[in-house]
């Protein structure tokens, strides 16, 4: 039985909870099997008794506490399971989403006989590390000099001079060996460098019978260039073999040896698995200390890295990894493209025989093909997804132009039926609704037309039949900002209708739009006529709420209960330009969400930022448990959307991941605001 | 030692730490609770002309007396002067009676020296960071799962913590603004493994301990067990 994060009942070993200092030990009966966790997740190691779920436990970690530390709490999680100290371990299951996030690895065929959760030194030796790897890598590159001029023409004559058991025997026990070799340097390089080393296993995978060391190198990314030399010598270590075992081995054990290094070194530069060339290539690019989406090149996350808006450092690691895919698979290709030259009527030949030696060829035909299948599922699964993302909406809007109805097809009923499930308008009747519709104007625009511009007179209600638009906001300092797209059928501009100030966005066309605008004077006074004038007050608040929550890419995720659920929790408060929300040192009761408007962000009444429509703030008050860090004043006229602390931290509990991204987006916004303050101290600014 | 810890997960106070660092965590005039003792080397007593009340909580922007005689009268409002004795010296410090429930009386210092509102907040960090102190939660498995190794256990988000051990010779640890203190049951405490405490320190133990809110009896004990000491050094 398997159960998602939220709803897993973790159960630890028996053991002991050992308090010290500002730190807990939690020992199992094996003494050698320990974890060192901060005093402060004391209560979730004594909760972890497998009468709880995660989501239980976190409602009873915030009850005593008034705050959760998310990301301690999932990242503790995860050790725990990957450390083996749950008893039901197994009925762990990670959404994709989670597992990219705590970076876990999932084994691939393979069948491990697990001896040693831990093995730990009593001394770290950074510099045997450096020496040990330095020697690793100098001899592996000796190594490369052993790399033959035609390897498959190599492979042939080795393969003609042998006979088929042999080939498989020694194919079997180099690879064996140089796996458990590669596993062993891990070992030793683990526990020089950071005293431990985690899950050792014997393995039967593809690569033959062979020790496994956990990778736990992640630790390492604190030095990139141990984390550079540790992956490094990681690839390379078949030919460091090589250097010694070409000289030691007997006649005929040689090809086997070079053969398994070639496919070992081309396999860890793979970017389509958990690879050492992967790791290597994010030990390079991503620093440390950075939160990133696109730990894996085989995660979906790699696509959705694609999308605009996503920070650029993702979108360039994907295309990075990108083009090695491409340089890799061309690679792949030529080999199996000249393996098929090479073996081809060999293989064909033997397999036409009914016997046992056609066994051997046929095998071979079959993982030949296997490979096939792989690198041109790779090809079009992720390299060709990968490049066609970012011009798949182009197409998509163009197709969109050409298909479109034209503004003739359009009847008064099509109208009707479009617009009459809309919030704004479900609450009048037909006969109202076809008079709106009467005294509104139906209008076709091309793509990149302006449909309303900053600033303009607030008098209609612009209503989406067709299409797609962009809503974008000009600042104070002249940059414009994307704000959200909409698409058909959809409300726009109606602010109109809560006030008479000008436009605060500008509305561009993406595609050729079919749009309706309907004037406010016409909707209020049908409203009054109809009775329906509260219900419009509703309306209009409801309406400016819910744009922001589908627009929004922190709260789109969460389903549609808990939306509806934090709409009926929350106030409109209205703001003049220059008013104070909240202050520093206030205590925090509420989160708020930016309807309308920009606010000013002050610490020590200094400057810090500026926020502006479609965000929230102060919810580092609220997610840490402490008063206000800055002081919130408006610098216009804005409205926003107050949200009460047991509301907040209501759907918190139950939205884990929204959980973790608040707690990081407040962690950065503090960064952010120390790495102000200390520049300005630094630069002798700060007054 | 043989085995060595493993890396601990990120410390969940990162939020906590930045805002430490900014000096953002806690309210600008936040309170912390006066110890019973009463008598401290930096914290002043406080009095109105010769007499000295009891100090109920204390911030760097004003106090909360307790006035039985009604001393400082009944009004709200009224601009007093209080005497402040800190050891030797005395400061007279212009002060308003800002509020009033029964015999307590709420002050807001109008014009303390800045030297005076530094050692104040010197002194006060281990009793704001008391205040965040919290009983860590029972064994929850009924006989499976984790096992406690101590009696009680208190933490804090901040990473401070109090374990009360089941120990012949050990009292109680006590983690404290990154000092460790160990409590005997039978000895002076020491503080980072061997340096005996100094009567500073036990001060400055009190002053965090006693703002933990809804201490147990095992607390309270700890309390007055080194208010005695304190005390016994003082005779």
């Amino acid at each position: 039985m398997s159960s998602s994060l939220e709803n897993f009942r973790p159960k630890l070993r028996p053991g002991r909870v050992i308090p010290h200092g500002a730190r807990i030990i939690f020992e199992t009966d094996s003494p050698y099997n320990q974890i060192v966790l901060p005093m402060a997740l004391a209560d979730l190691v004594l909760l972890c008794s497998g009468k709880f779920t995660v989501r239980e436990i976190i409602e009873r970690i915030f009850k005593k506490q008034g705050t959760v530390p998310f990301r301690a709490i999932l990242r503790t999680i995860h050790i725990f399971h990957q450390g083996g100290f749950f008893e039901n371990g197994h009925e762990l299951e990670l959404n994709s989403h989670l597992r990219s996030w705590m970076d876990q690895k999932s084994d691939f065929l393979s069948l491990s006989w697990c001896f040693g959760q831990r093995i730990v030194a009593s001394k770290r030796y950074p510099a045997g590390f450096y020496l040990v790897t330095l020697g690793v890598l100098i001899l592996g590159l000796f190594g490369l000099q052993s790399f033959p001029f035609s390897p498959l023409q190599m492979m042939s004559q080795w393969l003609n001079a042998d006979s088929s058991p042999d080939v498989l025997f020694k194919l079997f026990c180099t690879s064996s060996l140089l796996q458990s070799g590669r596993h062993l340097l891990r070992l030793l390089q683990l526990l020089l460098l950071t005293g431990r080393a985690y899950n050792v296993s014997l393995r039967l995978s593809l690569w033959g019978l062979h020790l496994h060391v956990g990778d736990e190198a992640h630790h390492l990314y604190e030095n990139r260039l141990y984390t550079s030399m540790f992956h490094m010598s990681q690839i390379l270590f078949g030919w460091f073999m090589a250097v010694f075992a070409i000289a030691v081995l007997p006649p005929g054990w040689e090809e086997p040896f070079i053969i398994v290094a070639m496919l070992m070194s081309y396999w860890e530069l793979n970017p389509f698995v958990n690879s050492e060339g992967l790791r290597l290539l994010q030990a390079v690019l991503i620093r440390p200390d950075q939160e990133s989406i696109s730990w894996h090149y085989e995660s979906s996350a790699l696509i959705e890295s694609l999308r605009p808006g996503d920070e650029h450092r993702n979108q360039d690691f994907a295309r990075i990894c990108t083009i090695w895919g491409m340089i890799w698979l061309v690679v792949a290709f030529t080999c199996l493209h000249e393996s098929a030259i090479v073996f081809g009527p060999y293989i064909l030949n033997r397999s036409m025989h009914l016997n046992f030696g056609a066994l051997f060829p046929a095998v071979g035909l079959l993982i030949w093909l296997s490979m096939l299948y792989f690198v041109v599922q790779s090809l079009v699964e992720t390299i060709a997804v990968s490049l066609a993302v970012p011009f798949w909406k182009v197409v998509k809007a163009r197709a969109h132009r050409l298909f479109a109805r034209s503004r003739a097809s359009w009847s008064q009923d099509q109208i009707l039926e479009k617009i009459q499930d809309l919030p704004l308008f479900s609450h009048f009747h037909d006969h109202s609704l076809k008079r709106i519709i009467e005294q509104s104007e139906l209008t076709e625009l091309p793509p990149h037309a302006s449909i309303l511009k900053q600033g303009d007179p607030s008098r209609e209600i612009y209503v989406l039949l067709d299409g797609g638009v962009q809503i974008v906001r000009t600042a104070r300092d002249g940059k414009t900002e994307w704000v959200t797209d909409l698409g058909s059928v959809s409300i726009f501009g109606e602010a109109a209708l809560l006030e008479d100030s000008p436009r605060a966005a500008e509305v561009v066309a993406r595609m050729r739009v079919v749009i309706l605008k309907v004037p406010v004077r016409c909707v209020r006074q049908i409203a009054e006529e109809s009775q329906v004038v509260r219900a419009l007050d509703d309306f209009r608040n409801a309406i400016l709420v819910n744009q922001f929550f589908a627009s929004s890419p922190v709260f789109r995720s969460l389903s549609a209960e808990s939306l509806q659920f934090l709409s009926n929790r929350g106030s409109l408060e209205y703001f003049d330009q220059n008013q104070v929300v909240f202050k520093q040192g206030d205590p925090g009761e509420s989160l708020y969400l930016i309807l309308r408007g920009s606010i000013s962000v002050e610490v020590n009444h200094r400057h810090m930022k500026n926020l502006n429509q479609g965000t929230f703030f102060g919810e580092i008050a609220l997610i840490a448990n402490i008063p206000r860090t800055g002081t919130a004043r408006t610098l216009e006229p804005s409205v926003l959307f107050k949200l009460s602390f047991d509301a907040f931290w209501e759907v918190l509990v139950q939205n884990i991941d929204l959980g973790v991204f608040i707690e990081t987006i407040a962690e950065g916004r503090l960064r952010e605001d120390l790495d102000i303050t200390e520049s300005l101290k630094a630069t002798g600014t700060d007054s | 030692m043989f085995w060595r810890k493993s890396k601990p997960p990120e410390d969940p106070s990162d939020i906590l730490k930045l805002a430490s660092k900014m000096g953002l965590e806690r309210r600008q005039f936040v309170r912390v609770r006066y110890p019973q003792l009463g008598k401290f080397q930096a914290l002043p007593e406080i009095g109105f002309g010769d007499g000295f009340f009891r100090v109920m909580d204390l911030s760097v922007g004003g106090c909360c007396l307790f006035d039985p005689q009604e001393i400082l009268g009944p009004q709200i409002g009224h601009d007093i002067e209080l005497t402040l004795a800190w050891g030797g010296k005395i400061d007279r410090v212009r002060s308003r009676i800002v509020g009033r429930v029964d015999h307590r009386r709420h002050i807001q210092f109008l014009d303390l020296d800045p030297k005076r509102i530094e050692t104040l907040k010197e002194w006060m960090a281990p009793g704001i960071r008391g205040q965040s102190l919290q009983q860590v939660l029972q064994p929850q498995g009924g006989g499976d799962g984790p096992v406690l190794d101590a009696d009680e256990v208190w933490n804090s988000p901040h990473g401070d913590s109090v374990i009360f051990e089941n120990h012949v010779h050990r009292y109680a640890q006590i983690n404290m603004l990154g000092a460790a203190y160990s409590i005997f049951r039978e000895a002076w405490p020491v503080r980072d493994g061997n340096k005996p405490s100094r009567p500073k320190d036990l001060e400055r133990l009190v002053l965090f301990l006693v703002n933990a809110p809804r201490p147990s009896l095992r607390l309270k004990s700890l309390i007055s067990t080194l208010e005695q000491m304190i005390e016994g050094e003082e005779a």
